[in-house]
Parts: C-alpha cells; structure tokens; sequence
C-alpha cells in the first residue's frame, strides 16, 4: 500500500511539474509575441515618419500632371498661333521632365533611408538584448526574443494615397482605360509605374502603397494578419544587415523572431519558438484641399 | 485478515498525511502562476488601450480596462487589479499647433505621435499556504510593467480646436 500511495505521489507532482513548465513555455512565448509585435509597430512607425511616403506620392502625381501639362501647351503652342511662345514652353517642358528625375532621386534616396532606419533599429535590439535568461527555473530557461529576419513589404490590396484627378480629363480617362486606378475610390493602385502616354512615355512615375486618409483621418499604424503581407526584399537576414534590394517604398514590415529555451535538467535541450508579427506604416495625411 | 486491512489503512493515512499538503501546495503554485499571468494579460490590454488614443486621455482608458478585469474576476483568490502608478506616456514628437497668420486661427496641422505608454498594473493573490513558506501576509502582490509604442494619429484640424489654447491671442 506504501508503495502504491508513493506511486500515485509521484505520478501526481511530476504531471504537475510537466504541466507548470508547459505553462510556462507557453507564457513566456505569449509574452515574446507582445514584445515582437510592439517592435513591429515601431519598426512600421519608421516608415511614414513625417508622412514622407504620402509626400512623395504626392510630389509623384503632381510632377507627372506637370510634364502631362507642360508637353500638351508645348504641343499646342505652334497650333494656337503663339509660335513666338514655343522656346518658352520647351523649356517648361524640359524644366518639368528634369522635374521627374529629381523626383525619381528622392524616391531612391527615401528608399534607402528607410531600409537603413528599419536595419539600424533591429541591429540596435539584437545589441541592447540582455543575454540572460528572461525567466529561469531549473528545468526551463526562456531568453528573450532575438531578431533573425526582418522584410520590408506591403499589404495584399492597398492602393496608393493619391487619387486620379478629373480635372485632366484626357489624362484621367487614358488612366482609366490603362487601369491604372480603382474606378470606385479614384486612388491610384499600387505598386504602380504610372506612366503617361506619348512622348513622355520614357519617363516612370512610381506610387507606392500606402492606405489613404479618409475624411481628413489619417489610418493609424498597427499589427496586421502575416498572411496578407506582400515581401519587397529583406534588410535583416539570419540575423545580419543584408543589402538593399528593395525597387519599392514599403509599408509595412515583418519581423521573424526566435525564442531560445532551454528545457530539461541543467538546461540540456534547447529549443527555439519562432515568433512573427507584421506591423502596417500610417497612412498618408490629409492635405489641406482633401 | 484484519490485521492485513488495518495495516493498509494506516499506511493509506499516513501516505495521506504526505499527499495532501504537496497537493495544497501544487493547487497554490497554480493559483499564483494564474495570477501572474492573469496579471500580465491584463497589463498588456491596458497598455495597448492607454497606446491607442489621446495620450492625455491614457490614464482613464487604463483605468476603465482594469476595472472591466475587475468586473469579471469573482472570487477573492486572485483579485483587485489596479494601475500601480499613473501611466507613463513619453511622447517623442507630435505634430505642433500654430496660429495661421491669414485666418488667426488655431491649425492642428495633425500627423502621427509617436512614443511609448508604459503601464504598471498589480494584482492581489491569497493563496492556502504559499505565503506561510515566505513568512508573508496576505494578500501577496504581484506587479507587471509593459511599454507599447503610441500609434495615435492626430486629427488635422484647420479650425480653432476647442481644447487647444490660441498660441499668440491675448
């Protein structure tokens, strides 16, 4: 009988025990995955500081309606007896296509600050992460997450921030016949080489994704589904600051992490939980016509 | 025979004896690791509410998280969450209001602030006998500390904002 009631002991504590580390496994990993999705929110929030992707989505689509505008006066100039205008509206022509290429610059220059800012920041997380155990018993240690990947994307279906206006209405229907935007919302999809037609066709106009203001609201950053992000290129890779090869501005970022464990007496088996969020960028703000 | 059975019964009690305590003891473990963890949960909603908005407001939505906690735990084993210190909101940056020279008016111009809010919430947990191991009174409290990155977006605002005061007016 002694026998039997020390078996039925032991078998008790040691499901308990199993239960309590399984537990705790558990929970700690559910605290990895608050701590990875607040560092994708603060990863995404880099990506519109100061709503620069609006801004050069706006500098894109205003630049493109300039070289639109400036090649139809040039075009028209010599038809609606104003030849002696004609130098003048080659070189608003020429200044407007040179326009472009400024444009297109920044658009790179943004791109690489972007995936610096994003690198720096997940370099600076891995550095400043304490090495010891997060939370310690004697058959189980949990570290905290350490970053391996982080890819730089968008979100399945959002469109661009500018919508096509009608007030070029040749240009808006040349838009709409090339599907260029959502007929229902007007906004640009993306992403988008918007190319115009004729002459100016050499020159790119690229719209990136970003979700639009609506009703002089601006949508907030925050977590979203993995399932629905679209990779562009990583900039941390295994761990390690990887090149950029990103064409397009993001707007949202994925962070894969691992948690370290290790289980069993004296920390003998060590296992790694991967834990992924993917945060979403603010939306463009108003501006002030919206 | 009854001798046989007497034995058995005196050995069942005494692996009673032994057994009863260490299961008190692994139900307490398991009221306190719930505890903790109900804690921790509750923290993490508050913080999020308190990121979520207005961080003037973070306080209140704090507030009125822990005390929907509070609504729905019954019993006194794990009980009487509450914010251990007011919410810890650093902004960074956030957009600034001027006065339009044109209109004289206030412009929130709007935009996104960014910073953290940090909540510190306890928690009270009266285990059986737990705290007689650690020679302390009940209740034993438990705290929990969580930052989340401010992801409120600033409304653009092109009229004179109520709870804005005019910068410049007399």
């Amino acid at each position: 009988m002694i026998v039997l009631v020390s078996l039925c002991m032991g078998l008790i504590v040691l499901v308990a025990v199993i239960g309590i580390i399984f537990n705790n496994l558990l929970f700690q990993n559910s605290r990895s995955q608050d701590k990875v999705d607040a560092m994708a929110l603060s990863f995404a929030r880099l990506i519109n500081a100061g709503n620069r992707v609006g801004q050069i989505n706006e500098l894109e689509d205003r630049c493109r309606e300039l070289v639109y505008v400036s090649r139809q006066t040039e075009i028209a100039c010599p038809a609606a007896d104003c030849g002696y205008m004609t130098a003048l509206c080659d070189q608003l022509l020429s200044d407007a296509r040179s326009g472009q290429k400024l444009v297109e610059a920044e658009r790179q220059n943004q791109i690489n600050l972007i995936c610096n800012e994003v690198q720096d920041a997940a370099t600076r997380y891995n550095r400043d992460r304490s090495a010891d155990s997060s939370f310690s018993l004697n058959w189980l240690q949990t570290y905290e997450p350490r970053i391996t990947d982080v890819a730089l994307g968008t979100i399945k279906d959002v469109q661009s921030s500018v919508r096509s206006q009608t007030v070029f209405s040749e240009l808006a229907y040349h838009d709409y016949l090339a599907d260029y935007f959502d007929p229902e919302t007007a906004l640009y999809k993306a992403p988008l080489n918007a190319r115009l037609p004729g002459s100016d066709a050499d020159l790119s106009f690229e719209l990136s994704a970003l979700p639009a203001s609506v009703k002089m609201i601006t949508p907030q950053p925050r977590n979203t589904n993995s399932d629905v992000f679209v990779p562009y290129g990583k900039v941390v890779e295994s761990g390690e600051q990887s090149p950029n090869s990103i064409q397009h501005i993001p707007n949202a970022v994925h962070v894969s992490c691992a948690m370290d464990a290790l289980v069993g007496p004296h920390g003998s088996n060590k296992v790694s939980i991967s834990v992924v969020s993917t945060g979403i960028t603010s939306g463009a703000s108003p501006e002030p016509e919206d | 025979m009854r001798r046989g059975s007497g034995q058995s019964l005196i050995e069942f009690t005494a692996g009673l004896v032994v057994l009863v305590p260490v299961l008190l003891v692994l139900v307490d473990l398991a009221i306190v690791i719930y505890g903790v963890q109900l804690n921790d949960t509750a923290c993490h909603n508050a913080a999020q509410a308190a990121a979520a908005g207005e961080p003037a407001e973070a306080q209140y939505r704090a507030q009125t998280v822990l005390n929907q906690v509070n609504s729905r735990t019954t019993g006194e084993l794990v009980s009487h969450f509450a914010l251990d210190r007011p919410v810890e909101s650093e902004i960074e940056a956030a957009p600034i209001p001027y006065r339009d020279q044109m209109t004289g008016k206030t412009v929130n111009p709007g935009g996104v602030i960014t910073g953290t809010a940090t909540v510190t919430t306890t928690v009270e947990i009266r285990p059986f006998i737990v705290h007689n191991v650690y020679g302390k009174r009940l209740p034993l409290k438990f705290s929990c500390r969580q930052s989340i990155p401010i992801r409120y977006v600033v409304p653009m605002c092109e009229f004179p904002c109520p709870s804005e005061p005019l910068i410049g007016s007399n």
